[in-house]
């Protein structure tokens, strides 16, 4: 019987510890070396795929222990594609020494489970868009791990799409994105 | 000489239309979008405010968010870390439209300056296309002249001979001021150090040059030669040099679409 109750009382106690490890409030930074936000842009004759992990990205817990706001800012001149060439024109495109920065503010969380549904602002080239994204969540080796992915219309950003050869690249800009957050041992 | 006239008239002709055409694309885009702009790490934020306050009503963020705050004010490098040797003796820091006073390094000027840049390689790439055509023209007629000289068929020779010349002559031409656009560019934003299509392109440039010296000089050596064997041999040269720079710029352009 003390031995029912022992472990009764320790498996509570595992239960009470395991979510606290998101402390209520708190705010995590995404960790530079696991993280990473890519833009993929087509063209009839390439496919270009760029990269950074030069952001910052803050997530906020509530009260339950919820990812409650997500802030995001990156310079748009550290994504890098393989060729800088290329990398370059997007930045005249997009006007990068008026418009050095994206940035994303949420504005709504919902969460099913593991899957999340994010509503925010989203600062690029100069225009604020409301913009809505699917991402998921896991604790990977004491890591929570989102991950998720955005199409984003170019027009809509003001932005005149370039073109090789006379062909323009297509209007949908999606970005995809993992977001790695050390959870605290509390 | 009065033969080659006409032909670099002609290839003149078509590169002053595309440099009137850059320029009245830079004149206008300075017209369009930098005059009425101001850049300084406080107008960042206000031009981020000012479009963002123009952007559909319907999807505008209306909840006060602090999105547009969350932008940092800062300036973004000017020139890129890396810039080539050329490039940096006309458009460096301290290069010499700089030190001259035409190009001064700041943001405003420097997005008209990337414009023109675009404009000069749009127009490159359009010479390259332009100046491809004239050089595998000039083969296909070279080819034609140099059978006729084996045949012994002098008359046709010597008949399409002038042609092969003029042809060679606008190509030349061509060339010359397509390779001049790219040289005279500002940099770019951003160039790192890397290994790209460009660098590729860049490296066969100096190969095709070569050959675009070598190959008219062959020619001339060879129109200037009273010995038969020794025309022979330089002819041989040229038509070796010839499609030897056709295949390298064919496969400079063919790169740079990769």
């Amino acid at each position: 019987m003390t031995f029912i109750c022992a472990y009764i009382s320790l498996f509570s106690c595992l239960l009470l510890i395991a979510p606290s490890r998101f402390a209520a409030g708190e705010k995590l930074s995404a960790l530079k070396g696991d993280s990473k936000i890519s833009y993929e842009l087509s063209h009839p004759l390439h496919k270009v795929e760029a990269t950074t992990r030069d952001f910052t990205c803050e997530i906020e817990l509530s009260e339950s222990k919820e990812i409650s706001s997500v802030k995001f800012s990156a310079d748009v001149t550290t994504f890098d594609s393989g060729n800088s060439n290329r990398d370059s024109h997007a930045m005249e495109v997009i006007d990068a020494i008026s418009y050095p920065d994206v940035a994303f503010q949420s504005t709504g969380i919902s969460a099913d489970g593991d899957k999340l549904t994010v509503t925010g602002n989203l600062t690029f080239h100069g225009v604020t868009k409301r913009v809505s994204f699917n991402a998921s969540r896991k604790l990977v080796d004491g890591k929570l791990i989102v991950e998720g992915a955005a199409a984003l219309s170019l027009t809509e950003f003001k932005i005149d799409r370039p073109a090789l050869l006379a062909i323009r690249v297509d209007d949908t800009l999606k970005i995809s994105f993992v977001m790695a957050f050390s959870v605290p041992r509390n | 000489m009065r033969r080659c006239l006409p032909s670099c008239a002609v290839a003149l002709s078509f590169f002053a239309m595309c440099l009137c055409a850059t320029a009245r694309s830079a004149q206008a885009q300075f017209t369009r979008d930098l005059a009425p702009k101001f850049f300084d790490a406080v107008t960042l934020v206000d031009s981020i405010k000012t479009d963002s306050a123009r952007a559909d009503s319907t999807t505008q963020a209306s909840d006060g968010q602090d999105s547009i705050a969350a932008v940092p004010k800062r300036k973004v490098k000017l020139l890129p870390e890396n810039i080539y040797p050329l490039t940096n003796v006309f458009w460096g820091e301290s290069g010499l439209f700089r030190g001259l006073g035409w190009a001064p390094l700041t943001p405003d000027a420097r997005r008209s300056e990337l414009d023109f840049r675009r404009s000069l390689l749009s127009t490159h790439q359009i010479g390259g296309f332009v100046t491809w055509a004239g050089l595998v023209t000039t083969l296909v007629m070279g080819q034609i002249v140099l059978n006729s000289y084996n045949n012994l068929d002098f008359e046709s020779a010597l008949r399409l001979r002038p042609t092969h010349q003029t042809i060679a002559t606008a190509t030349f031409v061509s060339y010359m001021l397509t390779g001049l656009m790219s040289i005279l560019a500002p940099p770019p934003l951003i160039q790192r150090s890397e290994w790209n299509t460009v660098s590729t392109h860049r490296v066969l440039s100096y190969f095709h040059f070569v050959g675009m010296l070598v190959t008219p000089y062959l020619a001339i050596r060879a129109s200037g030669s009273r010995d038969i064997n020794e025309i022979r041999s330089l002819r041989q040269a040229h038509q070796i040099a010839g499609y030897a720079t056709a295949a390298i710029l064919s496969a400079a352009l063919i790169v740079v679409t990769f």
